[in-house]
């Protein structure tokens, strides 16, 4: 315990922190109701100055651990998630992690072909882009029905397959945005690789 | 295994006395029973919470936001999380062991009619308090043991269940509170009554208020019996001034779970 | 149970609500037209149809013998409620679907009965060891809003239909007692008085108003409402014999206090035209001789 968060106010759930006027923004773990900020979980207060250009000064937010704390994913978030299996029209996958945190349960999630690629969307094939077993990251473009909580989408450079296993049950090593090689016995295999930046892309790794 | 159709229990024979101290002399009868509560008493669990209201024990858990797994009657997409509550009576919970016939067709494991309604009441009275709309498709489950049932059940449980899910850090609007009265038939009301405390007295009516207290709402406003529109106004207003007072014990059996969470290992 | 709304619509009905004003043309105390048949089921003891605009419910009422929980003190029968919403009132009610709903409604009419005012249920006991235990099933056809109340009338309205036969328990030297029966077990009957027994009134908060009886639509504009059950014995005057608060939202204490207020004067207009419309089936049915058998009501 630092001497920072023995000297922060603990509040409850419901307890009145500040007036939502000018000086103070809700933030995470907070409601504003009736022009009041309240807190909204059980945790440690803390008030962050607002980047510059925000026109409220401050923002007020309840935390318990000193990492962002994430429950569940949310419209917009980037999610670790695991391949399950996949089909003709989309993969299944399931969400391990939101942004830097380690979710207690998994959700189930839908990676639908059209959303692989930004480009040609109707023209991919999706064993070419994932197989079962890959670690991928993605952004939650929706949320589902009845069979599944989620839809994601890696139509972006910086999402896809972060890590994979290739058909002979090895670490596969990317060389490419379209392709990866396996480590052990250096075949090829097409996936949609994430341009995850300080990777090291060198093939020679043991 | 069923018991025999005729058995009775030997408490049905001999005057009921529980041997523990019990507050069925209390003179001044707007005193609540004595409050206990602890929030994260159980390891295992995202979050906890252990009650006492006079002799009434019970613990609740919570785990999750995590994938919905219960069939609801809403046709469309859960556009908001739910709650599931299961609640489960120890069998030494009341004094007798007995199978109502209400249940006695029901399997083993199945919640007893009692449980059920129960577990629906509870739902009902913390679906407001908790910021379901930041959990779409996902539900918390609540589970509720009562170890011992000496009156007031059902605002032990919204207390205990809504402390457990703050220290399980589930965003919620406030804290629930909750407080029950019995209302004898001369209009005299007993706050927070043990069983004990009524077993001889002739009951015309038991009401049952939950409230949020910071932001002043009323979740849960349950009455049974027969009384009259106004001794029912009256009863409401005493419960709901009862309920406030429960406010700083909670706060702090909170802010005490915060602090021993953030200690280093 | 169908219904989707959009965002303007909802606005629309809420605005209209706070301003006094209903998509019907009613006020915040006024029911939709109620029509209560009495007798329209063969196979039952008891049993009555309420149609409350487009909520349609069937209630028939069987009674047994049963033995007397020995554990009470006081010697008296039992009555036990049981709802099913059929998949007829809407799809969503198939199969396992409507059980919340049904759970609901049975566990409110239950816990608004259970007072010793509503039924005289020592008047159920026949012997020292038997008694009679009343079943009130309550059957929804279709679905048209404001279920609680319709299922509190038809209910109210079977049991002062049902008619329990006169039966005496003769000791008999087997285990098992013999029940006597007149020969004619019609006219050598009973019925219970339910001057007493309650009617649930559901009050919905739209907006900052209150309604009573709300649509389907309104339904789902409403966040919270109160259940009250309301009776009125001649001895002890209005009784509230039930409040259950119901839904998503919470209520400001006032409101609870205005929405019982609300409750209690439509529940009692409620109590008063259920009464008047019984005893006018009472005193038509005196009148016949032999039992007109309801054919084609569904078709009416």
């Amino acid at each position: 315990m630092t001497a920072t968060t023995s000297e922060k106010k603990i509040c409850v759930p419901g307890e009145r922190l500040f007036a939502d006027g000018e000086e103070h923004r809700s933030g995470k773990g907070t409601h504003s109701t009736h022009g009041f900020i309240y807190a909204s979980v059980a945790g440690f207060l803390h008030v962050v100055p607002s980047p510059i250009g925000e026109e409220k000064a401050s923002t007020v937010e309840v935390r318990r651990f000193e990492d962002d704390d994430h429950a569940v994913p949310f419209l917009g978030a980037i999610v670790t998630a695991k391949v399950l299996n996949i089909g003709s029209r989309f993969a299944k996958c399931s969400i391990v992690c939101v942004g830097n945190s380690i979710l207690s349960h998994p959700f189930n999630a839908q990676l639908r072909r059209e959303d692989i690629q930004a480009t040609e969307r109707d023209k991919v094939e999706v064993q070419k882009c994932v197989r079962p077993a890959d670690v991928i990251l993605a952004r939650v473009i929706g949320l589902g029905d009845n069979q599944t909580s989620f839809y994601l989408s890696t139509a972006e450079e910086e999402l896809g397959v972060v890590f994979g296993t290739s058909d002979a049950g090895f670490k596969l090593i990317p060389i490419s945005w379209t392709h990866m090689q396996c480590s052990l016995t250096g075949d090829k295999e097409q996936r949609k690789v994430a341009k995850v930046p300080n990777l090291n892309l060198k093939t020679t790794s043991s | 295994m069923r018991l025999p159709a005729s058995s009775l229990p030997l408490s049905h024979f001999t005057q009921s006395s529980s041997g523990l101290p019990s507050h069925s002399d209390r003179q001044n009868t707007a005193n609540m029973r004595p409050f206990f509560i602890r929030a994260n008493v159980l390891e295992s669990a995202k979050g906890s919470a252990y009650i006492e209201m006079g002799n009434t024990k019970l613990v609740c858990s919570v785990d999750g936001p995590k994938e919905i797994t219960v069939s609801s009657d809403s046709g469309d997409a859960y556009s908001e999380g739910i709650l599931n509550v299961r609640v489960k009576f120890a069998v030494f919970s009341h004094q007798e062991r007995t199978v109502s016939d209400a249940d006695a067709h029901r399997r083993i494991g199945d919640p007893t009619e009692l449980e059920t309604k129960l577990a629906a009441n509870i739902q009902d009275g913390l679906s407001p308090a908790v910021c379901l709309d930041r959990i779409p498709r996902a539900q918390i489950d609540i589970n509720c043991t009562i170890l011992e049932d000496q009156g007031g059940v059902l605002s032990a449980a919204l207390i205990c269940a809504s402390s457990a899910l703050a220290d399980a850090g589930i965003d919620m609007y406030d804290l629930v509170l909750s407080s029950s009265l019995a209302v004898v038939d001369n209009d005299q009301m007993i706050v927070d009554p043990s069983t004990t405390c009524l077993a001889d007295k002739p009951i015309s009516g038991s009401v049952t208020v939950a409230l949020m207290p910071s932001l002043n709402q009323v979740v849960t406003c349950e009455q049974s019996g027969a009384c009259s529109p106004e001794t029912l106004r009256k009863a409401i207003r005493l419960a709901t001034e009862c309920c406030v007072k429960l406010h700083p014990l909670v706060q702090k059996a909170l802010v005490t779970s915060v602090r021993l969470r953030s200690r280093p290992k | 149970m169908e219904v989707h709304l959009s965002d303007a619509e909802r606005v629309f009905i809420v605005h209209g609500v706070q301003e006094g004003i209903r998509n019907d043309g009613r006020g915040a105390s006024d029911y939709r037209p109620i029509r209560v048949e009495t007798g329209v089921l063969s196979t039952t003891l008891g049993s009555a149809r309420v149609r409350l605009a487009s909520t349609d419910v069937l209630v028939g009422v069987k009674a047994e013998i049963d033995e007397i929980d020995c554990k009470q003190t006081e010697k008296k029968g039992r009555i036990r409620f049981f709802v099913d919403c059929s998949a007829n009132a809407t799809p969503l009610f198939a199969g396992k679907g409507g059980e919340e709903m049904a759970e609901f409604v049975s566990t409110a009419l239950t816990d608004a009965y259970s007072n010793s005012m509503a039924l005289d249920l020592s008047k159920l006991v026949v012997s020292t060891t038997k008694a009679w235990t009343v079943f009130v099933d309550v059957v929804v056809l279709e679905c048209g809003g404001n279920l609680t109340d319709a299922a509190a009338l038809g209910a109210k309205a079977a049991l002062a239909d049902a008619r329990l036969a006169n039966v005496r328990i003769k000791a008999s030297d087997s285990e098992k007692s013999e029940i006597e029966l007149t020969d004619d077990a019609y006219f050598d009957s009973w019925q219970l008085d339910v001057t007493a027994a309650p009617l649930l009134v559901t009050v919905n908060k739209i907006g900052w108003s209150n309604v009573v009886d709300a649509s389907l639509q309104e339904e789902v504009c409403t966040k919270s409402a109160l259940v009250v059950g309301v009776a009125s014995s001649p001895a002890k005057g209005d009784l509230v014999t039930l409040v259950r608060q119901t839904g998503r939202g919470s209520l400001e204490p006032d409101s609870v206090d205005e929405m019982i207020a609300l409750g209690v004067r439509a529940g009692n207009s409620l109590n008063r035209e259920l009464d008047r419309i019984l005893v006018d089936i009472g005193r038509t049915q005196m009148n016949r001789n032999e039992l007109v058998s309801a054919a084609g009501f569904l078709s009416s």
